[in-house]
């Protein structure tokens, strides 16, 4: 479902109160990155997506229908809204089996398609065991499917995987990519990782002071040079270490961490967690086939 | 890196490959790269364009006599050099500009480096990379 909005509303921080506007159209089965500081009105603008806040003015289409409106008083109460949600701390009901959990979510119960998420996340062997006897990833694993067992116009997912191990969330991005290619949801994902971003979405819409800055695919936003070397890569940096006149940076490209060598005289300096792109030249790069295609001895 | 200004020259292409020559400061060097005017804005003679190489890419001569197929030879002044025990930062300085060269401390002890020293600065011509200076405010 296509969303349409344009809301204004005063957020109240650690920092004092400042006024959150943003005027977006996200396409039927896009995948968008919400991107930003912390306490920058990501979340409150799936909350208000889902109904959890109201906006103090203006409107919010979903699929062309409205769900919010300041200006005739509409505002459609959360249960009717049709939104999946997935939180960090995944929220499940600890009193009730993995299946109770997902049943629950169901506004009618659909025992083939709590099946289908069941096999789909891998929790059949786990659907009568309650949360807390299950990992943070299955856990996660369950809120998820929880998340789509009402079957969902929109998916709404904030940091649900920042609290996971780097396997766990890279099996848990597949599951999403999985989830999306079978029934394309729209779906919004707060996120600060920059692989999982670039994995999952297509599109980025980064919010600085209250506001949209940049909107546009991962590579132009993060990746936005006018560099002519074709092999260029956003990564994060993991650790700088002082060896001889170099420093040696370890970055993290992908799942992979990698290490590049950096004269250290140069006037930008880098720290862990600095963002940094990676260039090469098309002429550079040391190219070995690693497949024997069967011509002559393996 | 190492960051210096020129404007475009000329344009070589052949298929999908362009051999850019820059004019920096009177001294002509040359980049290669994949790609083409059509499709590059940026790439237009008389254009302000930055070439980027790494310091490692730069290769110093000294008293360099004879032929060699380096296009970009750019005569520099030695203006220190910081040794450690494997490799040296060579910093030179071309037309006012600062350019460093990372190689070993054993060729730089071979070539007895010394602060005032002339010497040349090599760099391949695929190892500079272009790129359109920020806020060039064209091509946008």
């Amino acid at each position: 479902m296509e969303i349409e909005l344009s809301v204004r509303k005063k957020l109240f921080t650690a920092t004092g109160e400042f006024p959150f506007a943003a005027d977006l159209s996200i396409g039927s089965g896009e995948m968008v990155s919400f991107f930003g500081p912390s306490g920058v009105g990501k979340t409150t603008m799936l909350r208000i997506i889902a109904g959890l806040t109201d906006a103090d003015d203006g409107f919010l289409r979903v699929g062309g229908e409205t769900w919010f409106d300041s200006a005739d008083g509409t505002n459609l109460p959360p249960r009717r809204r049709k939104v999946g949600f997935v939180f960090q701390d995944y929220a499940l009901f600890p009193n009730m089996s993995v299946r109770e959990n997902l049943r629950f979510a169901q506004p009618k119960a659909d025992r083939r398609h709590v099946d289908e998420l069941l096999d789909i996340f891998g929790l059949s062997n786990l659907q009568h065991r309650k949360p807390g006897f299950l990992s943070g990833g299955q856990n996660q694993r369950v809120a998820m499917a929880r998340a789509l067992a009402r079957k969902p116009d929109l998916l709404l997912l904030d940091e649900p995987l920042s609290a996971l191990d780097m396997e766990m969330r890279s099996t848990l991005q597949d599951e999403i990519l999985e989830v999306h290619r079978l029934w394309g949801i729209t779906t919004i994902l707060v996120s600060h990782d920059l692989p999982e971003i670039f994995k999952l979405c297509s599109r980025v819409i980064e919010f600085r002071d209250g506001r949209v800055v940049d909107d546009g695919n991962p590579y132009d936003i993060f990746g936005r040079s006018r560099i002519s070397g074709k092999l260029q890569f956003v990564s994060e940096v993991l650790k700088v270490e002082k060896e001889d006149t170099v420093d040696v940076l370890t970055l993290l490209i992908g799942n992979s961490p990698v290490k590049i060598a950096v004269c250290n005289n140069r006037q930008e300096t880098f720290v862990p967690g600095d963002r940094a792109l990676v260039v090469s030249k098309a002429f550079n790069p040391i190219i070995q086939k690693l497949n024997s295609n069967g011509k002559g001895g393996n | 890196m190492n960051t210096l200004r020129g404007k475009i020259s000329e344009l070589t292409t052949s298929g999908n490959m362009t051999l850019v020559g820059v004019g920096v400061g009177g001294t002509r060097m040359t980049a290669v790269m994949i790609g083409t005017p059509e499709k590059v804005p940026y790439l237009r003679i008389s254009g302000d364009v930055e070439l980027l190489f790494n310091e490692s890419a730069v290769s110093i001569g000294k008293m360099i006599e004879g032929q060699l197929s380096l296009n970009n030879q750019l005569d520099c002044t030695v203006e220190r050099l910081v040794m450690g025990e494997i490799l040296t930062q060579v910093i030179l300085s071309f037309k006012g500009e600062h350019l460093t060269s990372l190689i070993t401390t054993m060729s730089a002890k071979r070539l007895d480096l010394k602060a005032g020293d002339c010497v040349t600065a090599f760099i391949k011509t695929n190892e500079v990379m272009l790129k359109e200076p920020d806020g060039a405010g064209n091509g946008d």
